[in-house]
Parts: C-alpha cells; sequence; structure tokens
C-alpha cells in the first residue's frame, strides 16, 4: 500500500498536468500529488473505490479541481464533496481558466474553499499554483480524521 | 392628400352613443297614438252597436204598427161580417182583435216611450183608433136592434173615413221612426268615419314614430355589435403580435445562449492553450537556455510574447462582449466627480511625465456608473497614451448642450492624432491607427466606449490630423431633475 498523499488534482488536460507539477516541483510538493483525469477518478478516489479500492484510508490535505472535465465536471465533483458528511471537511480548491462569473457564483454556492483562475503568464501560474499548493497542503492544518458526522 | 377623414371611417373613433332622447319621445308618441287609436275604435264600435239596436228598435216598431193596423182592419172586417149574417160568432173574433190592439198600443208606448214627438204622434193614433172602435161598437149596437142594411151602409162610408185617419196616424209614426232612423244611422256613420281617419291618423303616426325608433334602434346595434366585432378583432391581432412577439423573445433568448456558450468556450477553451505555450516556452528556456543561441532565445521569447498578447485580446474581446450583454444600471451619474477618480486611478500613466489637465464643469448625465467610468477610463487613457511622445502632454475634457438636448462632451490630447481619412476606423473593433511598436493595445477600446454610449442611446465621433491631436466626441442624455 502506498502511502497517503496531501493533494488530490484532478485536470484532464496532459499538459496542464505537467506545467502544474513543475511549478509544485519548485517547492517539492510534486511527490505529494495522486493526479486523476476526470471527476469519476476522483470521486472514486474520495470514496475508496474501483481502481483505487486498495489505498490507504483516509482524506487527502486538499483537492485541486479542474472545472471542464469529460464525464463528471469540476462543479458536479465539489457537489458530491460538500453534500457528503465523510468528505465534506476536505478543503476543496477550484482551478480553472474561466473568469465565467456563473462558475464563480455555483462554485461558491456550492462551498468551495478557495476558486483560482490559472493566469496565462507562466511565471504568474507558476506563483499561482505555488500558492495553493503551501497554503492547501502545508500551511493549513486540515481537520481531525473522522469528524465528519460532527 | 386634401381629403379629409369621413366621420365614422374605418379608424373605429366613431363612440356608440346610448338611447337618445329623441328616440324616447318618439317610442312614447307611437305609444300615445296607439292608445288613442284603441279609444276611437272603442268609442266608434260602440255609437255602431247601439245604432244597430235602434235599427232593430225600429223595425220592432215598424212591426207592431203594421200588426195594429191588420188588428183595426180584422175588428172592421168582424163588424161587417156580423152586420151581413148577424152571426155571434163574428163578435167573438171581433173581441180578440180589439185585445190586441190594445194590447199593440201599450207596447208601442214603451218603445216610442224616450221620443216625445213620437208619444204626440202615438197620442193620435190612439184618439183614431178609440174613435173608429167607438163607431164600429155603436155599428153592432145598431145591427143588434136595427138590422137595416142602409144604415149599415152608412156607418161603412162613415168608418172609412176614421179609417183613413188611423192609417194616417200609423205612416205619421213610421215615417217618424224612419226619420229617427236615418238620423242615427247618420251619426253612426260620421262617428265611424272619424274613427277610420283617427285611426288612420294615429296608424301613420306610430308607424313613423315606432319605425323611426326602430331604425335608430338597429342602427345602434348594428354599430355595437359592429364595434364588438372592431374589438374582438383588435384583440386578437393583439394576441397574435404576443404571440410574434413571446416568439422573437424566445429567439433572442436562444441567441444570447449561443453567445453566452460561445463566450464560455472563448474564454476557457482558448486561454487554455495559451497557457500552455507559455508554459511550455517557459520551461524549454530554463531547461536549454545555456545551449541556445541568442536567435534561437529571441525566437522563445517572441514565442511567448505572442502568446501573450493574445491572452490579452481574448481578455478585451470578453470585456467587450460583457459590456454588450450586461444590464444597464440606470442612475444619475456626477460626470466631474467621475473624471476627477478616474485620473487618479491613471496616476501610475503619469508619473515622470509633464501633463496639464484641462477639467471644464461637467452635466450630470443618466448611465451605467460602472460603463461610464470604463467610457472615462478608456478615453482619458488614449489620449495619455497618444500624447506620451509630447514634452508636455495637454488633455483636455469639456462639454456643451447639442440641439439633440443631449450632453455632448469631449476629450482633447495633443499627440499624434490621426488622418480624419481613416475616421471611420477608429471605433471598429481589433481596429488600429498605430503600429503596436509605436503604441501597445488591442484596437477594443474605443469599440468599446463606442458600444456602452450606443447602449445609452448617444453617438460617437471624432476630428483630429495626424500629428496635431485628436478630439473624441461622445453624447449621453442629461440629467433632468424631477426626471429620472
Amino acid at each position: 500500500m502506498n502511502p497517503l498523499k496531501r493533494i488530490l488534482y484532478a485536470e484532464d488536460s496532459a499538459a496542464d498536468v505537467e506545467l502544474t507539477l513543475a511549478a509544485l516541483e519548485e517547492h517539492h510538493l510534486a511527490n505529494e500529488v495522486v493526479v486523476v483525469n476526470d471527476g469519476v477518478e476522483a470521486l472514486d478516489f474520495l470514496h475508496r473505490r474501483g481502481s483505487f479500492a486498495g489505498r490507504e484510508p483516509g482524506n487527502p490535505a486538499v483537492v485541486l479541481l479542474d472545472l471542464k472535465m469529460p464525464r463528471v465536471d469540476g462543479l458536479e465533483v465539489l457537489r458530491q464533496v460538500k453534500s457528503d458528511p465523510e468528505l465534506r471537511t476536505i478543503p476543496v480548491v477550484i482551478m480553472t481558466s474561466s473568469r465565467e462569473e456563473r462558475d464563480l457564483v455555483e462554485s461558491y454556492r456550492l462551498g468551495v474553499n478557495a476558486y483560482v483562475v490559472k493566469p496565462v503568464d507562466f511565471d504568474q501560474f507558476v506563483a499561482a499554483v505555488k500558492e495553493v499548493g503551501m497554503f492547501w497542503a502545508v500551511v493549513n492544518e486540515p481537520p481531525p480524521e473522522n469528524t465528519g458526522n460532527r | 392628400m386634401g381629403t379629409p377623414t369621413p366621420p365614422g371611417g374605418r379608424d373605429g373613433t366613431k363612440a356608440v352613443r346610448p338611447l337618445g332622447l329623441g328616440v324616447s319621445a318618439a317610442f312614447l308618441l307611437g305609444v300615445v297614438a296607439l292608445v288613442a287609436i284603441g279609444i276611437v275604435s272603442l268609442r266608434s264600435i260602440r255609437s255602431l252597436v247601439e245604432t244597430s239596436e235602434w235599427v232593430a228598435h225600429t223595425h220592432e216598431v215598424l212591426a207592431t204598427l203594421e200588426a195594429a193596423d191588420a188588428d183595426v182592419t180584422s175588428a172592421e172586417a168582424s163588424r161587417r161580417g156580423y152586420a151581413l149574417s148577424g152571426a155571434e160568432r163574428h163578435l167573438d173574433g171581433y173581441e180578440i182583435a180589439r185585445s190586441n190592439i190594445a194590447a199593440r198600443l201599450d207596447h208601442l208606448a214603451v218603445l216610442i216611450a224616450d221620443n216625445a214627438a213620437q208619444q204626440q204622434r202615438l197620442g193620435r193614433l190612439r184618439t183614431a183608433v178609440q174613435v173608429r172602435l167607438t163607431a164600429l161598437d155603436t155599428a153592432i149596437a145598431a145591427r143588434r136592434t136595427h138590422p137595416d142594411p142602409a144604415v149599415q151602409t152608412a156607418l161603412t162610408d162613415e168608418g172609412e173615413l176614421l179609417m183613413k185617419e188611423v192609417r194616417g196616424a200609423i205612416d205619421d209614426l213610421a215615417r217618424g221612426e224612419a226619420v229617427l232612423l236615418a238620423l242615427r244611422e247618420r251619426t253612426a256613420r260620421a262617428s265611424a268615419e272619424r274613427a277610420s281617419l283617427v285611426v288612420l291618423l294615429g296608424m301613420t303616426v306610430a308607424v313613423v314614430t315606432l319605425g323611426g325608433s326602430a331604425l335608430v334602434v338597429a342602427r345602434q346595434i348594428r354599430a355595437r355589435l359592429h364595434a364588438e366585432e372592431e374589438q374582438r378583432e383588435s384583440q386578437k391581432s393583439v394576441q397574435r403580435l404576443n404571440v410574434e412577439l413571446a416568439h422573437n423573445v424566445a429567439e433572442l433568448t436562444a441567441v444570447n445562449g449561443e453567445l453566452e456558450a460561445f463566450s464560455y468556450s472563448v474564454s476557457h477553451d482558448l486561454r487554455a492553450p495559451l497557457r500552455h505555450i507559455n508554459g511550455f516556452v517557459d520551461l524549454l528556456q530554463r531547461r536549454a537556455g545555456p545551449v541556445l543561441d541568442d536567435t534561437a532565445r529571441r525566437h522563445l521569447a517572441t514565442i511567448a510574447g505572442a502568446a501573450r498578447q493574445m491572452g490579452q485580446l481574448i481578455d478585451d474581446l470578453l470585456a467587450f462582449s460583457r459590456m454588450s450583454r450586461g444590464e444597464l444600471m440606470r442612475s444619475r451619474v456626477r460626470l466631474s466627480a467621475l473624471v476627477a477618480e478616474v485620473r487618479d486611478g491613471l496616476a501610475e500613466d503619469v508619473r515622470g511625465r509633464d501633463v496639464v489637465w484641462t477639467v471644464g464643469g461637467l452635466p450630470e448625465v443618466v448611465g451605467d456608473p460602472a460603463m461610464l467610468r470604463v467610457v472615462i477610463t478608456n478615453l482619458l487613457s488614449n489620449a495619455l497614451k497618444y500624447s506620451r511622445t509630447r514634452e508636455r502632454s495637454e488633455i483636455a475634457v469639456g462639454w456643451q448642450r447639442g440641439d439633440d438636448g443631449q450632453a455632448h462632451l469631449w476629450v482633447r490630447d495633443n499627440g499624434v492624432g490621426f488622418d480624419m481619412q481613416y475616421a471611420g476606423k477608429l471605433f471598429g473593433v481589433f481596429q488600429r491607427l498605430h503600429r503596436v511598436a509605436e503604441f501597445e493595445g488591442t484596437g477594443i477600446g474605443l469599440a468599446t466606449v463606442r458600444r456602452i454610449v450606443h447602449r445609452h442611446g448617444g453617438r460617437t465621433w471624432a476630428e483630429g490630423a495626424v500629428n496635431a491631436g485628436a478630439t473624441i466626441y461622445f453624447s449621453l442624455p442629461l440629467y433632468e431633475e424631477g426626471a429620472a
């Protein structure tokens, strides 16, 4: 069994995954990331089912979600996480290309913990990803395990 | 051309009046005429019935007179029979005739009790009959005592004279009765003629008035029905228009939805690959930078710069699209305060430059404050940008009331200006009159200004000359006290 990693990253674009991991690498956080390619895999991971049935129990410190993904999109994953008593305390960060207001409004309505628009400029992108990774995976104190039912 | 609209024409403005006073009066007149006809007819009928009763009465009188005549004749005949034969049975007939005569005369007295002249004539008849009967009695008595035929003959001659008197009295009575009958018939005929006249007149009045009222009422009913029909028609056309309107709204909503989907996909799908280009160029520079020559590094920098420029274009285009779609939140906007705020926000651009601002007293207008802020920001930063090659930038903002009642505002600079030949391109999307190398920008600023001003019901135009500065004009609705 692999040890639990601190960041679950759901992103369907291989290029985005590589750039994000490159950015996280600068803070040596890349090894803390589990990458899944869509919403279905993200939910499988969180519920420890399907190909993730055998993973170590426990929740990640943070979930990074892209909005536009095949099958189940980011907003749906967010909705299911925040309506599940076992999962809703996990911090969820939306990372998206779009600055569309309705996505922003819907995300906060569903209870997102942070909403990040990925900058086009790579330096800014690296800075944004590093800050998100550092804050949620290192600086922020995650909720104690098994307190979802309070 | 000069033809006046016919009254009560197709415009449907003719009001449906309530039944007028005239129609009510005509109705009343018609009813009065009918009642008058009824009364006069009744009276005439009664008069005719009376006349026919009188005719019967006259006939009865005449019949009674005839019977009396016959009785007297019969009495005479009985006396003569007795005188010839001396048989007592003739006397029986005589007695019967006598008592009959008395009864007839009494009956006549009752019949003509209403008329004094006839009563007088009856008196004469009574006397004549009495004289005649007395003569007959005398003759019968004489026969009993003196059965001499000569005496009897003399009596008979005298009797004929007496009989003539009786007949004369009867004729008198009959004539009197005939005269009365003629008089009554004349009266009845006159009454009938009068009644006919009244009925004819009354009928005419009734027909004219009631018919006239009926025509008027019918016309009003027709007018009302017509008005109702027109109302139904117009309701139908309103409903049709509503349906069309709903259809158009649905289409517009669909188009809007498509536009939104389009800009969403532009926002998301076009930005992601740009980010990837930028990111991988950067990674490449880090990894391969030391082994690349200057030309290769410049190529990588050009790729990164182009991607950034395209990112800026997309952002500007999305902002422009938002300005076109967002709802206008109209309120009172103090342009003086707005210009001052925007100037403060541009302090960074002014740093280290000699800029002279000339801002006159600006009016209050009606508009969306956020959108008007975009207009002012774009215009002032344009003025700063295109005048930055001058030793001293001179920027002026002013206004005047236009002929159209709107505020005509202008922003003038002493910058590089433009060729009036290309003034039409100035406000187009992504239209630029300068090279990016000279003046950065995507060419969306003035297009956004025009779009916002148009949405406020205003216009934009410009004046300028190459190297002699530019003046951008725009108009906005003035705020009027108590109007907004």
